[in-house]
Protein backbone atom coordinates (compact mmCIF):
# COMPACT_ATOMS: atom_id res chain seq x y z
CA UNK A 1 0.00 0.00 0.00
CA UNK A 2 1.11 3.32 -1.12
CA UNK A 3 0.16 6.60 0.29
CA UNK A 4 0.64 9.84 -2.03
CA UNK A 5 2.42 12.68 -0.68
CA UNK A 6 1.99 15.92 -3.07
CA UNK A 7 3.24 19.98 -2.24
CA UNK A 8 2.62 22.33 -4.45
CA UNK A 9 4.57 25.41 -5.74
CA UNK A 10 3.05 28.28 -7.30
CA UNK A 11 3.80 31.01 -9.21
CA UNK A 12 1.88 34.36 -9.79
CA UNK A 13 2.92 37.60 -11.85
CA UNK A 14 2.31 40.30 -10.55
CA UNK A 15 0.38 43.22 -12.84
CA UNK A 16 2.09 45.97 -10.88
CA UNK A 17 2.61 49.03 -13.28
CA UNK A 18 6.86 48.24 -13.70
CA UNK A 19 8.98 45.50 -12.80
CA UNK A 20 10.71 43.79 -9.60
CA UNK A 21 13.98 45.81 -9.41
CA UNK A 22 13.70 48.17 -12.04
CA UNK A 23 10.97 50.93 -13.80
CA UNK A 24 10.53 48.95 -17.26
CA UNK A 25 7.24 48.33 -18.15
CA UNK A 26 5.88 44.86 -16.24
CA UNK A 27 3.37 44.60 -19.26
CA UNK A 28 5.86 42.53 -21.65
CA UNK A 29 2.94 41.00 -23.41
CA UNK A 30 3.02 41.20 -26.84
CA UNK A 31 6.12 43.78 -27.37
CA UNK A 32 8.72 43.69 -29.76
CA UNK A 33 11.28 40.94 -28.69
CA UNK A 34 13.96 43.05 -26.71
CA UNK A 35 12.52 45.95 -26.57
CA UNK A 36 11.11 46.22 -22.77
CA UNK A 37 14.61 46.22 -20.94
CA UNK A 38 17.84 48.25 -18.96
CA UNK A 39 20.77 47.59 -17.11
CA UNK A 40 18.79 46.21 -14.71
CA UNK A 41 16.91 43.63 -15.49
CA UNK A 42 19.79 42.54 -18.51
CA UNK A 43 21.91 41.82 -15.70
CA UNK A 44 24.69 44.25 -17.43
CA UNK A 45 27.35 45.29 -14.58
CA UNK A 46 27.37 47.68 -12.18
CA UNK A 47 23.20 48.32 -12.20
CA UNK A 48 21.97 48.82 -8.89
CA UNK A 49 18.13 46.94 -8.11
CA UNK A 50 15.92 48.92 -6.35
CA UNK A 51 12.46 47.17 -4.80
CA UNK A 52 8.95 47.76 -5.83
CA UNK A 53 6.79 48.73 -2.94
CA UNK A 54 3.70 47.89 -4.23
CA UNK A 55 5.35 44.59 -5.31
CA UNK A 56 6.37 43.96 -1.85
CA UNK A 57 2.57 45.01 -0.32
CA UNK A 58 1.31 42.74 -2.72
CA UNK A 59 2.93 40.03 -1.87
CA UNK A 60 2.19 40.41 1.56
CA UNK A 61 -1.18 40.92 0.77
CA UNK A 62 -1.70 37.43 -0.69
CA UNK A 63 0.26 36.19 2.07
CA UNK A 64 -2.29 37.90 4.53
CA UNK A 65 -5.13 36.33 2.43
CA UNK A 66 -3.31 32.78 2.82
CA UNK A 67 -3.71 33.49 6.79
CA UNK A 68 0.25 33.74 6.91
CA UNK A 69 2.23 35.58 9.39
CA UNK A 70 4.07 38.53 7.60
CA UNK A 71 7.30 38.83 8.76
CA UNK A 72 8.99 41.72 10.54
CA UNK A 73 12.24 41.07 8.52
CA UNK A 74 12.55 40.25 5.49
CA UNK A 75 15.65 40.39 2.85
CA UNK A 76 16.60 39.59 -0.57
CA UNK A 77 18.91 36.77 -1.41
CA UNK A 78 20.74 35.74 -4.92
CA UNK A 79 19.85 32.27 -5.88
CA UNK A 80 22.19 31.21 -8.68
CA UNK A 81 22.07 28.46 -11.66
CA UNK A 82 23.36 28.53 -15.10
CA UNK A 83 20.72 28.81 -17.69
CA UNK A 84 20.14 31.11 -20.48
CA UNK A 85 16.99 32.63 -19.32
CA UNK A 86 18.81 34.23 -16.12
CA UNK A 87 20.85 37.51 -18.10
CA UNK A 88 22.93 37.32 -13.94
CA UNK A 89 23.69 34.16 -13.33
CA UNK A 90 21.53 34.55 -10.31
CA UNK A 91 17.82 35.25 -9.96
CA UNK A 92 17.37 37.61 -7.02
CA UNK A 93 14.58 35.72 -4.62
CA UNK A 94 14.05 35.30 -0.97
CA UNK A 95 15.62 32.27 1.17
CA UNK A 96 15.71 32.30 4.91
CA UNK A 97 13.53 35.12 5.53
CA UNK A 98 10.66 35.33 3.27
CA UNK A 99 7.61 38.20 3.26
CA UNK A 100 5.33 35.86 4.73
CA UNK A 101 5.13 31.92 6.60
CA UNK A 102 2.88 29.85 7.66
CA UNK A 103 -0.75 30.14 6.68
CA UNK A 104 -3.19 28.02 5.87
CA UNK A 105 -6.49 27.61 2.94
CA UNK A 106 -9.45 25.96 4.28
CA UNK A 107 -11.77 24.24 1.84
CA UNK A 108 -14.74 21.83 2.59
CA UNK A 109 -13.51 21.96 6.38
CA UNK A 110 -10.19 20.93 4.98
CA UNK A 111 -6.94 22.62 5.78
CA UNK A 112 -3.97 22.84 3.97
CA UNK A 113 -0.89 24.60 5.18
CA UNK A 114 1.15 27.47 3.29
CA UNK A 115 4.56 26.83 3.62
CA UNK A 116 5.84 30.46 2.19
CA UNK A 117 5.04 33.29 0.19
CA UNK A 118 7.99 35.15 -1.50
CA UNK A 119 8.84 37.53 -4.04
CA UNK A 120 11.28 37.28 -6.85
CA UNK A 121 11.98 38.04 -10.22
CA UNK A 122 10.28 36.82 -13.55
CA UNK A 123 13.66 34.92 -16.01
CA UNK A 124 13.71 35.85 -19.52
CA UNK A 125 11.21 33.74 -22.61
CA UNK A 126 13.16 31.19 -24.52
CA UNK A 127 11.90 29.28 -27.77
CA UNK A 128 13.60 26.80 -29.25
CA UNK A 129 14.46 26.75 -32.51
CA UNK A 130 16.09 24.13 -34.82
CA UNK A 131 20.10 23.99 -33.56
CA UNK A 132 19.49 27.42 -31.45
CA UNK A 133 17.55 28.24 -28.46
CA UNK A 134 16.67 32.29 -28.76
CA UNK A 135 16.28 34.63 -25.54
CA UNK A 136 14.30 37.42 -25.07
CA UNK A 137 14.58 39.37 -22.03
CA UNK A 138 10.86 42.02 -21.96
CA UNK A 139 9.21 39.38 -19.42
CA UNK A 140 13.07 39.45 -16.91
CA UNK A 141 12.15 41.18 -14.27
CA UNK A 142 8.81 40.95 -14.11
CA UNK A 143 8.16 40.38 -9.83
CA UNK A 144 6.45 36.75 -9.27
CA UNK A 145 5.20 35.92 -6.36
CA UNK A 146 5.98 32.14 -5.14
CA UNK A 147 3.83 30.03 -3.15
CA UNK A 148 4.67 27.88 -1.52
CA UNK A 149 2.24 24.41 0.49
CA UNK A 150 3.26 22.16 3.04
CA UNK A 151 3.00 18.32 1.42
CA UNK A 152 -0.37 18.27 2.98
CA UNK A 153 -1.80 16.88 -0.12
CA UNK A 154 -2.64 13.01 -0.71
CA UNK A 155 -4.60 13.20 -3.73
CA UNK A 156 -5.52 14.78 -7.26
CA UNK A 157 -8.46 16.06 -6.75
CA UNK A 158 -7.80 18.29 -3.53
CA UNK A 159 -4.80 19.74 -5.22
CA UNK A 160 -7.50 20.53 -7.87
CA UNK A 161 -9.84 22.53 -5.95
CA UNK A 162 -7.13 24.20 -3.59
CA UNK A 163 -5.67 25.68 -7.14
CA UNK A 164 -8.85 27.02 -8.44
CA UNK A 165 -9.50 28.24 -4.51
CA UNK A 166 -6.19 29.54 -4.63
CA UNK A 167 -6.61 31.21 -8.49
CA UNK A 168 -9.81 33.02 -7.42
CA UNK A 169 -8.54 34.31 -4.49
CA UNK A 170 -5.69 35.87 -6.29
CA UNK A 171 -7.91 37.30 -8.75
CA UNK A 172 -10.28 38.97 -6.01
CA UNK A 173 -7.21 40.51 -4.31
CA UNK A 174 -6.59 42.13 -8.08
CA UNK A 175 -2.60 41.77 -7.92
CA UNK A 176 -2.52 39.59 -10.63
CA UNK A 177 -4.39 38.19 -13.77
CA UNK A 178 -3.30 34.46 -13.19
CA UNK A 179 -3.96 33.88 -16.59
CA UNK A 180 -2.42 30.37 -17.52
CA UNK A 181 -2.64 30.57 -20.89
CA UNK A 182 -0.36 33.65 -21.16
CA UNK A 183 1.71 31.93 -17.96
CA UNK A 184 1.13 34.48 -15.56
CA UNK A 185 0.49 31.84 -13.25
CA UNK A 186 2.21 28.19 -13.30
CA UNK A 187 1.93 25.32 -11.02
CA UNK A 188 4.35 22.75 -10.41
CA UNK A 189 3.48 19.92 -8.07
CA UNK A 190 5.96 17.65 -6.68
CA UNK A 191 4.63 14.46 -5.97
CA UNK A 192 6.32 10.93 -3.99
CA UNK A 193 4.87 8.08 -2.57
CA UNK A 194 4.86 6.77 1.15
CA UNK A 195 5.00 3.44 1.98
CA UNK A 196 2.45 2.29 4.40
CA UNK A 197 2.44 -1.38 6.00
CA UNK A 198 -1.15 -2.40 7.87
CA UNK A 199 -1.22 -0.51 10.83
CA UNK A 200 2.38 1.18 10.26
CA UNK A 201 0.97 4.46 8.79
CA UNK A 202 0.56 6.36 12.17
CA UNK A 203 4.49 6.02 12.99
CA UNK A 204 5.51 6.73 9.07
CA UNK A 205 3.09 9.56 9.22
CA UNK A 206 5.66 12.64 9.88
CA UNK A 207 8.09 10.88 7.88
CA UNK A 208 8.85 11.85 3.99
CA UNK A 209 9.62 9.89 1.41
CA UNK A 210 13.60 9.98 0.37
CA UNK A 211 13.12 10.77 -3.26
CA UNK A 212 10.77 13.63 -4.77
CA UNK A 213 9.58 14.01 -8.34
CA UNK A 214 9.05 17.48 -9.34
CA UNK A 215 6.47 18.22 -12.66
CA UNK A 216 7.07 22.12 -13.95
CA UNK A 217 5.33 23.99 -15.34
CA UNK A 218 1.96 23.09 -16.12
CA UNK A 219 -0.92 25.58 -17.14
CA UNK A 220 -4.47 23.89 -16.34
CA UNK A 221 -6.29 22.58 -13.65
CA UNK A 222 -7.26 19.79 -15.34
CA UNK A 223 -3.46 18.95 -15.97
CA UNK A 224 -1.78 19.44 -12.54
CA UNK A 225 -4.87 16.53 -11.78
CA UNK A 226 -3.56 14.61 -14.66
CA UNK A 227 0.24 14.46 -14.28
CA UNK A 228 -0.55 14.14 -10.55
CA UNK A 229 -2.53 11.09 -11.15
CA UNK A 230 0.14 9.75 -13.74
CA UNK A 231 3.00 9.87 -11.92
CA UNK A 232 1.02 8.40 -8.98
CA UNK A 233 0.83 5.11 -10.74
CA UNK A 234 4.25 5.49 -12.91
CA UNK A 235 6.13 5.51 -8.86
CA UNK A 236 3.53 2.90 -7.63
CA UNK A 237 5.12 0.43 -10.52
CA UNK A 238 8.71 1.28 -9.49
CA UNK A 239 8.05 0.74 -6.44
CA UNK A 240 6.66 -2.00 -6.32
CA UNK A 241 9.48 -3.67 -8.26
CA UNK A 242 10.87 -2.50 -4.89
CA UNK A 243 12.89 0.15 -6.59
CA UNK A 244 13.28 3.83 -5.49
CA UNK A 245 12.15 6.29 -8.48
CA UNK A 246 14.83 8.92 -9.14
CA UNK A 247 14.52 12.42 -7.75
CA UNK A 248 14.32 14.65 -11.16
CA UNK A 249 12.30 16.87 -12.73
CA UNK A 250 9.71 16.29 -15.18
CA UNK A 251 7.81 18.14 -17.64
CA UNK A 252 4.25 16.80 -18.94
CA UNK A 253 3.10 16.27 -22.09
CA UNK A 254 -0.58 17.22 -22.53
CA UNK A 255 -1.69 15.70 -26.15
CA UNK A 256 -0.63 12.16 -24.19
CA UNK A 257 -1.23 13.11 -21.17
CA UNK A 258 2.19 11.42 -19.27
CA UNK A 259 5.32 13.25 -17.50
CA UNK A 260 8.47 12.42 -19.05
CA UNK A 261 11.95 13.36 -17.87
CA UNK A 262 13.31 16.60 -18.27
CA UNK A 263 17.27 15.60 -17.17
CA UNK A 264 18.54 19.32 -18.71
CA UNK A 265 16.93 21.13 -15.85
CA UNK A 266 18.67 19.41 -13.10
CA UNK A 267 22.02 19.30 -13.84
CA UNK A 268 23.18 20.60 -10.57
CA UNK A 269 20.97 21.94 -7.82
CA UNK A 270 23.48 24.01 -5.90
CA UNK A 271 21.78 27.06 -6.06
CA UNK A 272 24.70 28.72 -3.73
CA UNK A 273 22.65 31.37 -2.01
CA UNK A 274 23.25 34.35 -0.28
CA UNK A 275 21.90 37.60 0.87
CA UNK A 276 21.78 40.29 -1.90
CA UNK A 277 24.21 42.62 -1.24
CA UNK A 278 22.91 45.65 -3.65
CA UNK A 279 19.60 45.40 -1.28
CA UNK A 280 19.00 47.14 2.13
CA UNK A 281 16.90 44.61 4.17
CA UNK A 282 13.58 45.15 4.47
CA UNK A 283 12.10 46.01 8.19
CA UNK A 284 8.23 46.39 9.22
CA UNK A 285 6.14 47.44 12.80
CA UNK A 286 3.96 45.30 14.42
CA UNK A 287 1.42 47.15 13.56
CA UNK A 288 2.43 47.46 9.87
CA UNK A 289 0.00 43.91 9.36
CA UNK A 290 -3.00 46.15 10.05
CA UNK A 291 -2.28 48.26 6.83
CA UNK A 292 -2.42 45.68 4.59
CA UNK A 293 -5.99 45.48 3.96
CA UNK A 294 -7.30 42.08 2.47
CA UNK A 295 -11.03 42.41 0.73
CA UNK A 296 -13.70 40.01 1.42
CA UNK A 297 -12.62 36.57 -0.47
CA UNK A 298 -14.47 34.36 -2.76
CA UNK A 299 -15.45 31.89 0.68
CA UNK A 300 -16.50 34.63 2.70
CA UNK A 301 -18.89 35.93 0.45
CA UNK A 302 -20.38 32.45 -0.52
CA UNK A 303 -21.25 32.37 2.76
CA UNK A 304 -22.86 35.97 3.30
CA UNK A 305 -24.84 35.28 0.19
CA UNK A 306 -26.34 32.55 1.77
CA UNK A 307 -26.84 34.09 5.34
CA UNK A 308 -27.54 37.14 4.13
CA UNK A 309 -29.46 36.88 1.13
CA UNK A 310 -30.65 32.95 1.51
CA UNK A 311 -28.96 32.10 -1.69
CA UNK A 312 -28.91 28.14 -2.07
CA UNK A 313 -25.51 27.15 -1.47
CA UNK A 314 -24.33 26.15 -5.04
CA UNK A 315 -25.37 29.06 -6.58
CA UNK A 316 -23.87 31.13 -3.97
CA UNK A 317 -20.47 28.84 -5.15
CA UNK A 318 -21.21 29.99 -8.80
CA UNK A 319 -21.53 33.61 -8.19
CA UNK A 320 -18.46 33.94 -6.39
CA UNK A 321 -16.05 31.98 -9.09
CA UNK A 322 -15.39 35.10 -10.61
CA UNK A 323 -14.71 38.62 -8.80
CA UNK A 324 -16.55 40.39 -11.48
CA UNK A 325 -19.28 38.11 -11.56
CA UNK A 326 -19.94 38.43 -7.72
CA UNK A 327 -19.57 42.25 -8.14
CA UNK A 328 -22.05 42.40 -10.74
CA UNK A 329 -24.48 40.04 -8.77
CA UNK A 330 -24.11 42.44 -5.76
CA UNK A 331 -24.79 45.80 -7.86
CA UNK A 332 -28.08 44.61 -9.71
CA UNK A 333 -29.01 43.57 -6.23
CA UNK A 334 -28.69 46.84 -5.06
CA UNK A 335 -30.50 48.38 -8.06
CA UNK A 336 -33.29 45.72 -8.34
CA UNK A 337 -36.47 46.75 -5.75
CA UNK A 338 -38.58 43.65 -6.08
CA UNK A 339 -41.15 43.03 -3.61
CA UNK A 340 -41.08 39.21 -1.78
CA UNK A 341 -44.30 37.74 -3.18
CA UNK A 342 -45.99 34.32 -3.20
CA UNK A 343 -44.74 34.19 -6.61
CA UNK A 344 -41.40 35.16 -6.31
CA UNK A 345 -40.86 34.65 -2.65
CA UNK A 346 -37.02 35.26 -2.94
CA UNK A 347 -35.94 37.87 -5.23
CA UNK A 348 -32.56 37.62 -4.27
CA UNK A 349 -32.49 34.12 -5.11
CA UNK A 350 -34.82 34.83 -8.69
CA UNK A 351 -31.56 37.45 -9.52
CA UNK A 352 -29.04 35.25 -8.73
CA UNK A 353 -31.13 32.49 -10.98
CA UNK A 354 -31.67 35.07 -13.97
CA UNK A 355 -27.83 35.77 -13.92
CA UNK A 356 -26.52 31.54 -13.69
CA UNK A 357 -28.92 30.42 -16.18
CA UNK A 358 -28.00 33.60 -18.41
CA UNK A 359 -31.69 34.73 -18.52
CA UNK A 360 -30.78 38.12 -19.26
CA UNK A 361 -27.23 38.84 -21.07
CA UNK A 362 -24.74 39.49 -17.96
CA UNK A 363 -22.33 41.59 -20.52
CA UNK A 364 -24.69 44.40 -20.58
CA UNK A 365 -24.60 47.58 -18.37
CA UNK A 366 -25.66 46.98 -14.60
CA UNK A 367 -28.33 49.23 -14.60
CA UNK A 368 -29.93 47.21 -18.08
CA UNK A 369 -29.86 44.38 -16.81
CA UNK A 370 -31.25 45.44 -13.29
CA UNK A 371 -34.33 46.84 -15.27
CA UNK A 372 -35.02 43.61 -17.22
CA UNK A 373 -34.85 41.66 -14.36
CA UNK A 374 -37.39 43.77 -12.73
CA UNK A 375 -39.66 43.32 -15.89
CA UNK A 376 -39.34 39.49 -15.98
CA UNK A 377 -39.30 39.62 -11.75
CA UNK A 378 -42.78 41.65 -11.83
CA UNK A 379 -46.04 39.65 -10.85
CA UNK A 380 -47.55 38.87 -13.83
CA UNK A 381 -51.37 40.95 -14.16
CA UNK A 382 -53.77 38.94 -15.98
CA UNK A 383 -56.79 39.45 -17.23
CA UNK A 384 -59.20 37.96 -15.47
CA UNK A 385 -62.35 38.80 -17.89
CA UNK A 386 -59.92 37.28 -20.88
CA UNK A 387 -59.05 34.66 -18.80
CA UNK A 388 -62.29 33.54 -17.93
CA UNK A 389 -63.35 33.61 -21.62
CA UNK A 390 -60.66 31.55 -23.06
CA UNK A 391 -60.90 28.61 -20.16
CA UNK A 392 -64.18 28.25 -20.84
CA UNK A 393 -63.38 27.99 -24.87
CA UNK A 394 -60.26 25.77 -24.37
CA UNK A 395 -62.53 23.37 -22.19
CA UNK A 396 -65.39 22.97 -25.13
CA UNK A 397 -62.78 22.22 -27.77
CA UNK A 398 -60.80 19.61 -25.66
CA UNK A 399 -63.71 17.65 -24.42
CA UNK A 400 -61.01 14.83 -23.64
CA UNK A 401 -59.08 16.49 -21.98
CA UNK A 402 -61.76 17.45 -19.53
CA UNK A 403 -63.32 14.10 -19.16
CA UNK A 404 -59.71 12.70 -17.91
CA UNK A 405 -60.00 15.25 -15.16
CA UNK A 406 -62.52 13.92 -14.39
CA UNK A 407 -61.57 10.61 -14.23
CA UNK A 408 -59.15 11.68 -12.07
CA UNK A 409 -55.58 12.05 -14.54
CA UNK A 410 -55.72 15.37 -12.24
CA UNK A 411 -52.34 16.44 -14.67
CA UNK A 412 -54.60 16.55 -17.93
CA UNK A 413 -54.74 19.91 -16.33
CA UNK A 414 -51.49 21.21 -17.57
CA UNK A 415 -51.86 20.99 -20.99
CA UNK A 416 -55.02 23.09 -20.44
CA UNK A 417 -51.92 25.49 -18.79
CA UNK A 418 -49.85 25.44 -21.47
CA UNK A 419 -52.54 26.23 -24.16
CA UNK A 420 -54.04 29.30 -22.01
CA UNK A 421 -50.51 30.25 -21.48
CA UNK A 422 -49.73 30.58 -25.46
CA UNK A 423 -52.75 32.12 -26.25
CA UNK A 424 -52.48 34.82 -23.37
CA UNK A 425 -48.81 35.01 -24.79
CA UNK A 426 -47.37 35.27 -21.12
CA UNK A 427 -49.18 37.81 -19.78
CA UNK A 428 -50.97 35.59 -17.54
CA UNK A 429 -49.52 33.99 -13.74
CA UNK A 430 -49.58 30.19 -14.57
CA UNK A 431 -50.47 29.43 -11.08
CA UNK A 432 -54.01 31.64 -11.18
CA UNK A 433 -54.26 29.87 -14.58
CA UNK A 434 -54.29 26.62 -13.10
CA UNK A 435 -56.49 27.62 -10.14
CA UNK A 436 -59.04 28.80 -12.30
CA UNK A 437 -58.80 25.57 -15.25
CA UNK A 438 -59.43 23.40 -12.19
CA UNK A 439 -62.23 25.39 -10.76
CA UNK A 440 -64.17 25.47 -13.90
CA UNK A 441 -63.14 21.78 -14.41
CA UNK A 442 -64.69 20.76 -11.29
CA UNK A 443 -68.41 22.66 -12.68
CA UNK A 444 -68.43 20.20 -15.21
CA UNK B 1 47.41 28.04 9.45
CA UNK B 2 46.61 25.57 6.81
CA UNK B 3 42.91 23.98 7.13
CA UNK B 4 40.92 24.33 3.77
CA UNK B 5 42.31 21.92 1.26
CA UNK B 6 40.02 21.91 -1.52
CA UNK B 7 40.37 18.54 -3.89
CA UNK B 8 40.27 18.12 -7.74
CA UNK B 9 36.55 17.56 -7.56
CA UNK B 10 35.37 20.36 -5.57
CA UNK B 11 36.76 22.45 -8.40
CA UNK B 12 35.33 20.58 -11.28
CA UNK B 13 31.70 20.84 -9.61
CA UNK B 14 32.49 24.91 -9.26
CA UNK B 15 33.14 24.67 -12.90
CA UNK B 16 30.10 22.96 -13.72
CA UNK B 17 28.20 25.56 -11.72
CA UNK B 18 29.68 28.25 -13.67
CA UNK B 19 29.51 26.42 -17.00
CA UNK B 20 33.16 26.39 -17.40
CA UNK B 21 35.48 23.80 -19.20
CA UNK B 22 38.96 23.61 -17.59
CA UNK B 23 42.28 22.44 -18.70
CA UNK B 24 44.08 19.64 -16.24
CA UNK B 25 46.50 23.04 -15.97
CA UNK B 26 43.61 25.38 -15.45
CA UNK B 27 42.42 22.88 -12.35
CA UNK B 28 45.28 22.78 -10.66
CA UNK B 29 46.14 27.03 -10.74
CA UNK B 30 42.39 27.25 -9.98
CA UNK B 31 42.34 24.55 -7.14
CA UNK B 32 45.31 26.51 -5.67
CA UNK B 33 43.82 30.28 -6.13
CA UNK B 34 40.81 29.46 -4.47
CA UNK B 35 42.42 27.42 -1.82
CA UNK B 36 44.36 30.83 -0.73
CA UNK B 37 41.38 32.73 -1.27
CA UNK B 38 39.69 30.45 1.37
CA UNK B 39 42.17 30.43 3.83
CA UNK B 40 42.64 34.23 3.75
CA UNK B 41 39.01 34.93 4.52
CA UNK B 42 39.41 31.71 7.32
CA UNK B 43 41.46 34.92 8.83
CA UNK B 44 38.55 35.98 10.02
CA UNK B 45 37.90 33.13 12.30
CA UNK B 46 40.57 34.43 14.57
CA UNK B 47 38.45 37.55 15.43
CA UNK B 48 35.56 37.54 18.45
CA UNK B 49 32.28 37.55 16.89
CA UNK B 50 30.33 36.64 19.45
CA UNK B 51 28.68 40.28 20.30
CA UNK B 52 28.61 41.15 16.81
CA UNK B 53 25.17 41.03 15.13
CA UNK B 54 25.32 39.08 11.85
CA UNK B 55 24.38 41.60 9.09
CA UNK B 56 24.37 41.35 5.27
CA UNK B 57 25.04 44.64 4.12
CA UNK B 58 27.26 47.11 5.17
CA UNK B 59 25.37 50.59 4.08
CA UNK B 60 22.97 50.06 7.45
CA UNK B 61 20.19 51.16 5.36
CA UNK B 62 17.04 49.30 4.99
CA UNK B 63 13.85 49.79 3.29
CA UNK B 64 15.04 51.44 -0.22
CA UNK B 65 12.17 50.83 -2.46
CA UNK B 66 11.01 53.03 -5.68
CA UNK B 67 7.32 53.54 -5.64
CA UNK B 68 5.64 51.42 -8.51
CA UNK B 69 5.37 53.09 -12.11
CA UNK B 70 7.42 53.15 -15.24
CA UNK B 71 10.30 55.60 -16.27
CA UNK B 72 11.56 54.74 -19.32
CA UNK B 73 15.23 57.34 -18.80
CA UNK B 74 17.39 54.54 -18.01
CA UNK B 75 15.32 51.67 -20.91
CA UNK B 76 17.23 50.77 -23.54
CA UNK B 77 15.74 50.35 -27.37
CA UNK B 78 15.70 47.24 -28.80
CA UNK B 79 19.34 48.27 -30.85
CA UNK B 80 20.95 49.63 -27.89
CA UNK B 81 19.51 46.07 -26.09
CA UNK B 82 21.52 43.93 -28.70
CA UNK B 83 24.08 46.27 -29.02
CA UNK B 84 27.15 43.98 -27.75
CA UNK B 85 25.33 40.74 -28.14
CA UNK B 86 27.77 38.39 -30.24
CA UNK B 87 25.34 35.93 -31.29
CA UNK B 88 21.58 37.55 -32.18
CA UNK B 89 18.73 36.32 -34.99
CA UNK B 90 16.20 38.24 -35.47
CA UNK B 91 16.49 40.95 -32.69
CA UNK B 92 17.08 37.79 -30.24
CA UNK B 93 19.92 36.64 -28.29
CA UNK B 94 20.76 33.20 -29.33
CA UNK B 95 22.30 30.45 -27.65
CA UNK B 96 22.98 27.14 -28.58
CA UNK B 97 19.89 25.12 -28.40
CA UNK B 98 19.01 23.43 -24.58
CA UNK B 99 16.53 21.13 -24.93
ZN1 LIG C 1 14.51 47.01 -16.58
Amino acid sequence: MFKPVIGLEIHAELKSKSKMFCQCSADYFGKKQNSNTCPVCLGLPGALPVPNKKAVEWAQLIGKALNCRLNRNSKFDRKHYFYPDLPKGYQISQYDEPLCSQGYVEINQKKFRIHRVHLEEDTGKLIHSGVDTLVDFNRSGVPLVEIVTEPDFDNAEDVKRFLEELHTIIRYLGVSDADMEKGSMRMEPNISLRAIENGEEKRQQFELPAYKVEVKNINSFRFVKQAIEYEIERQKEILERKETPAQETRGFDEKKQITYSQRSKEEAHDYRYFPEPDIPPMTFSREYPDSIKVPELPAQKMKRYMAEWKIKEQDALVLTRDINTADFFEMVISKCKVPSSKQIPNPNQSIANLIINKKIATTMPVEEFAAKAMELLQPKKTDEKALYILINQLIKTNPKVAEDYKKGKTNAVMFLVGQVMREMKGQADAKIVREQLENELKKR
Amino acid sequence: MKKSKLNKEEILHLAKLSNLTLTNDEIEKYRKQLEETVEYVENLNELDTRKVEPTSQTTNLTDVFFKDGVENKRGLSQNEAMKNAKNKKNDYFVVKRIM
